[in-house]
């Protein structure tokens, strides 16, 4: 496993490379002159290094996600959880309670987060496995949509109307070291209480039953480990907006590469989606359109087929 | 006396049920399919809460304990456990050291994997694994941290006759070594010649509880299980016969 890690960690690395040469006249460092720097640590780092942050947290929160609810299909976007995270966003911002880049709002999406996981919960019954989840969660995320809706709507502004329906999309172009700053400290917070709470989560390969006998006060832990969950799916949605489905590749990727230990898959999820988002804003930045794409559409037309042969399989089984 | 049941109670599913039993004791508990066996298992372990009674185990109140406390006092093996199915078996046994915090996790590790003889099973992973095989699997995780007090429900379901026979010699060995096992069983042959103890449950309420001659009377299979049972006396020691009453 930790040859994989390395090598997907390196993967990363070469994506951010990669990345970070491209541009929007061109390959390369050489044609940028005396701009370079600013262009190259100003403009592209940020956007790369907030692409691969964003990854990382989607992509551990998908993983975390599928092992408590021992759901496959369970990722930020159908539980409704970053739809919830990004209502109360756009709410607060638009109520003007608190500034764009509030350190915050992290906080504030994370109890919006957070109530969707509670009436994800109630609707479903308290049954995490199967379609029932997925169910429920397509009727929370749909509310916060329509709630969302609303509130853009009634947007005196067009332009604020725009904007929002383009965060909404999600992106990690024209954002700066402000997002990362506002990224990293919830991150690194998140990670540390899922490392807290690792074996709790590592003893979900255990039954319900089971789990209930090896000495864990479950209800304290879970929530911890769910907040932890929001906490990295709010920073997102704060910084890039709501990308959809690479919560849902990635654990599915770190499957293929033969982990199903719930810490390993959580690190291997975390790096592909990673790679995997980096990969997408790549596709966003070499796509020849007069407006640039968003990253979640681009996502989306990855995801939702894969979304499709998942329940087809599931079905199956 | 180590365990004490005292008019044990949960919802309709098992009412006023007493009983008592030591270390050393390999305690049976018998009934029919939804008597309650389970749900007792399930309070006995603390995955449910009785809504009545009182359980106390070496002069402790169960209900006081923590979850932590308890996972040191005793292993619980449920009766369908559902692993994750891509975990590799070594991994799986790995994980069922949580919370143990022993000294030599290696030779525990080694002691159970010897005792159910699982060795070859190790780098497998449990989906590729047939039903007897996840079992002896699952009750080798059970057995991880060599508890003084063993609950297993129904540990003989899915094994064929030679691990049904090795499990329960297993078990029986566990008792013989001072450590109080309690198991639901539906195999009477195997209650009867292996248990100290045995516990009947019909419709949720104790029918009769002590030694396997004073439980499995004619009676009592009458009515918990509507069967009638011959006893057999052989060499190897008693078993019961069990047929459908005509």
């Amino acid at each position: 496993m930790l040859r994989v890690s390395l090598l997907l960690a390196i993967v990363c690395v070469a994506l951010l490379g990669l990345h970070m040469m491209m541009g929007s006249s061109g390959w390369g460092y050489d044609y940028l002159g005396a701009a370079a720097s600013t262009i190259l640590f100003d403009i592209r780092l940020p956007r790369a290094l907030l692409a691969l942050l964003n990854g990382i947290a989607l992509g551990t929160a998908g993983a975390v996600l599928q092992v408590m609810f021992r759901n496959p299909l369970a990722e930020p976007g159908i539980t409704g959880i970053a739809g919830g995270s990004a209502l109360t966003i756009v709410v607060v911002l638009y109520s003007g309670l608190t500034l764009p880049l509030s350190g915050l709002l992290p906080v504030v999406g994370m109890l919006g987060g957070l109530l969707s996981l509670i009436a994800l919960w109630l609707i479903a019954g308290g049954h995490t496995s199967g379609l029932r989840l997925i169910l429920a969660g397509v009727a929370v995320a749909s509310f916060c949509g329509a709630l969302l809706a609303l509130v853009l709507n009634l947007a005196p502004n067009p332009f604020a109307y725009l904007e929002w329906s383009l965060w909404l999309l999600g992106s990690v172009a024209n954002r700066g070291w402000e997002q990362i700053y506002l990224l990293v400290p919830s991150m690194v917070l998140a990670f540390g209480l899922l490392y807290w709470q690792r074996n709790f989560i590592n003893a979900h390969i255990f039954d319900q039953q089971t789990l209930a006998s090896l000495g864990f006060r479950q209800n304290w832990s879970a929530w911890w480990v769910l907040a932890s969950v929001t906490l990295l799916i709010s920073a997102s949605v704060v910084t890039a907006g709501v990308i959809s489905f690479v919560g849902l590749l990635a654990p599915h990727l770190a499957r293929l590469l033969g982990e199903n230990r719930p810490p390993q898959l959580m690190v291997l999820s975390g790096l592909g989606g990673g790679a995997l988002l980096l990969l997408i804003d790549a596709v966003v930045k070499l796509v020849p359109t007069t407006v640039e794409l968003q990253l979640g559409v681009v996502a989306a037309f990855i995801g939702a087929p894969w979304l499709v042969y998942l329940l087809m399989r599931q079905a199956r089984a | 006396m180590t365990l004490k049941v005292e008019r044990l109670g949960h919802s309709t599913r098992l009412q006023e049920v007493s009983f008592a039993a030591q270390p050393g004791e390999l305690v049976g508990i018998l009934g029919a399919n939804g008597a309650g066996k389970s749900t007792l298992l399930q309070l006995l372990c603390g995955v449910l809460e009785p809504d009545a009674g009182q359980l106390t185990y070496q002069q402790r109140d169960l209900s006081q304990i923590s979850a932590y406390e308890r996972r040191q006092l005793l292993g619980y093996l449920p009766q369908t456990p559902v692993a994750e199915g891509g975990i590799r078996v070594d991994h799986f046994l790995q994980a069922g050291l949580v919370n143990l915090h022993l000294s030599c996790p290696g030779k525990e590790l080694n002691r159970v994997v010897e005792t159910l003889q699982i060795h070859a099973l190790l780098e497998r992973t449990l989906d590729k694994l047939s039903g007897g095989e996840q079992r002896r699997v699952h009750i080798a995780r059970a057995l991880l941290g060599d508890h003084n007090w063993l609950l297993c429900d129904e540990p003989t379901t899915s094994l064929d006759l030679y691990y049904q026979l090795q499990v329960m010699a297993v078990l029986r060995a566990q008792a013989d070594r001072g450590k109080l096992v309690t198991l639901a069983l539906h195999d009477l042959g195997l209650a009867a010649r292996y248990c100290d103890r045995l516990v009947l449950i019909d419709k949720g309420r104790l029918l009769a509880e002590g030694t396997p001659a004073a439980v499995l009377t004619d009676a009592n299979l009458a009515q918990a299980y509507k069967i009638k049972a011959r006893w057999l006396c052989t060499d190897e020691g008693v078993t019961l016969l069990p047929s459908l009453l005509s």
